[in-house]
């Protein structure tokens, strides 16, 4: 009986598979109505929105393999789960999306290619916390940190639970913000230890900073992002801006200060670089996320306060894929958007 | 002079007395949200201005929550034509909250007001300790996933994990009319907080994190870590200032 079981699952999901990659996964990130463009003309246009996207019951018809086959085998109707308080976010770029959860304690794993919605609640035997940062590897390992657990947890591509990072060597206190550079090193933002964890390829400690933690100070970092030369930026949440170290760790520069107006923060959230080293922060109580360039100079800030598309309300988590598409976890309209930064050719 | 001191030294001994038994001022070392350097037992505290001339000035405890006018001298490169001064944010009750605009964005289901302050670092990354969530439960609701992913259940296996908010909801008008449909549709008692108390609706008569927590200073006779900055000094003194059941095994 399970091998007949385990066939049909094979069959049911290769056949979408084969049918329906490419569609699927244009259809996803080209459904919204009004486009929208930010700043609007007759200047140039930066960012477009592709997508909004609320949850599980925008894919019940067609409804996707796998919930067919459960109730084919079961007799039950799956059930989902909705976006509660979205936070970390990371994308594949090419058929999934992560998004930690820490009210509904898990993380949503969407399928844009066969239309489905699972869900990561548990490592080993143990159930989630508070999950809030997610990254991938190269090999489409994720990592999760859990604040309240005070680890952080890793998975296949499968979701199966691998371990938890830095298991007997790093005691985390509150690990947050997670990013991984190009060469899998990853990168762990310790709030309450006010530290960034360095761990290898291998998942092997291998070093901490800020070097000079009494002249560098980080005062709650919350998030993280790498850029592809292995600068690292952090959300320096109590100092109200973004620190940029270089790749030995050594600060190079500080983005922003306390303030309500362009150029400044109130909130700092989530960090996330483009293709073209561009800086987004986002600011949780402006309901925005504002661009700088390497230089720390303000581009561009896309968003304000409301519900309508492309406006936000308290948002949290940045990922930006290799194909320049940004997502936010907006996270109290319990919903995510996705932007296409434009580049010059374009 | 010496009326001075006398007159100066009454008003002390008079505010002090107002606080009897409640926690520690904001100003104060040992108030959790007093974020200044100075505050050494505090988990969280500005680092010294001293080190470093961008940091936000040590001894400054309220730009934390609430956040000063400041914007950078250019606009954005990208956006030249852009007007915009300063970000509509909610950290001051003397701020556009009345606005009509504002108010078609903030009805219930979203943390509005004040509670934003308090919710934008109560995130579960910045800060522990608050969850909102909807629709407001009292008992976990049992979810049924076809699949648990990340256990050691294999694929396809149905089993039960419960997902429940345990928060009371916030950022809603509570006014007349909301207590009779109470009432007259829910058969539910509720009374109007009697005025003047500290546990008190917001301007426009919204229940806030404020209504049940003094986020400046613990007026709880007994501190207790599950309500913290409680708004009262017994704990049912909060609770039953709206609900107007008691006593009773399930008031609520």
């Amino acid at each position: 009986m399970n091998r007949i079981k385990i066939l049909i699952y094979l069959i049911l999901l290769l056949s979408v598979a084969a049918c329906s990659h490419q569609r699927a996964k244009s259809e996803f990130f080209s459904d919204i109505g009004v486009p929208r463009v930010w700043p609007s003309a007759p200047e140039q246009p930066r960012v477009k929105l592709l997508k909004v996207f609320t949850g599980p019951d925008e894919f019940t018809a067609p409804k996707g393999a796998m919930s067919s086959l459960f109730e084919l085998v079961t007799g039950e109707r799956p059930q989902s789960v909705g976006l509660m308080t979205p936070a970390g976010i990371v994308s594949d770029g090419e058929r999934f999306i992560y998004i930690a959860d820490p009210s509904a304690r898990l993380v949503h794993k969407i399928d844009f290619v066969d239309n489905e919605m699972t869900y990561i609640t548990h490592s080993g035997s143990e159930p989630l916390a508070s999950p809030v940062g997610v990254a991938l590897d190269s090999f489409g390992n994720l990592y999760v940190t859990d604040s309240v657990k005070a680890k952080v947890y890793k998975f296949n591509k499968d979701s199966e639970y691998l371990g938890a990072l830095g298991e007997g060597v790093v005691e985390f206190q509150r690990p947050a913000g997670i990013a991984i550079g190009r060469n899998d090193h990853k990168y762990v933002a310790d709030v309450l230890a006010n530290k960034i964890n360095v761990f290898d390829n291998k998942d092997r400690f291998i070093r901490e900073f800020p070097n000079s933690p009494e002249i560098n100070n980080l005062n709650k970092p919350v998030n993280i992002s790498v850029d592809l030369n292995g600068n690292v930026y952090v959300t320096d949440a109590f100092n109200f801006s973004i620190k940029m170290f270089d790749a030995s760790g050594n600060l190079v520069r500080t983005i922003g200060t306390v303030g309500d107006g362009p150029g400044t923060f109130a909130r700092p959230k989530g960090v996330a670089l483009d293709s073209e080293s561009h800086i987004y922060i986002i600011d949780a109580n402006f309901d925005n996320f504002q661009i700088f360039n390497q230089t720390g100079q303000l581009l561009l800030y896309v968003g304000s306060t409301g519900k309508s598309p492309g406006q936000f309300f308290m948002p949290n988590g940045i990922y930006i894929d290799h194909e320049d598409r940004i997502y936010v976890s907006d996270s109290y309209n319990q919903r995510l958007q996705i932007f296409q930064y434009l580049k010059e050719k374009h | 002079m010496r009326f001075l001191i006398i007159t100066a030294g009454l008003v002390i001994l008079a505010l002090s007395g107002l606080s009897e038994g409640a926690g520690r001022k904001i100003s104060e070392i040992g108030n959790k949200h007093n974020f200044s350097y100075s505050n050494t037992s505090a988990n969280y505290r500005a680092i010294p201005a001293n080190d470093n001339p961008s940091y936000p000035q040590s001894a400054q405890i309220c730009i934390f929550c609430h956040t000063p006018h400041h914007a950078s001298a250019e606009g954005p490169l990208w956006n030249r034509k852009a007007t915009t001064k300063t970000f509509k944010h909610f950290s001051s009750s003397t701020l556009s909250i009345d606005d009509p605009a504002l108010r078609a964005v903030s009805e219930y289901g979203q943390p509005n007001g004040s509670s934003r302050l308090c919710l934008s670092c109560h995130d579960g990354v910045t800060a522990l300790g608050a969850v909102f969530t909807t629709p407001f439960s009292m008992s976990p609701q049992p979810i049924h996933f076809m699949d648990v992913k990340g256990g050691r259940s294999g694929a396809g296996v149905a089993i039960s994990y419960e997902t429940f908010s345990s928060h009371h909801p916030v950022s809603f008008r509570y006014d007349t009319n909301v207590i009779n449909i109470l009432k007259n549709t829910f058969g539910k008692d509720y009374k109007y907080p009697p005025l003047p108390y500290n546990v008190k609706l917001d301007r426009l008569q919204r229940m806030q994190c404020t209504t049940c927590h003094d986020p400046h200073q613990d007026q709880s006779d007994v501190p207790s870590q599950t309500t913290p900055f409680w708004a009262a000094g017994k704990y049912d003194d909060v609770c039953l200032a709206c609900h107007n059941v008691y006593p009773s095994p399930n008031p609520w």
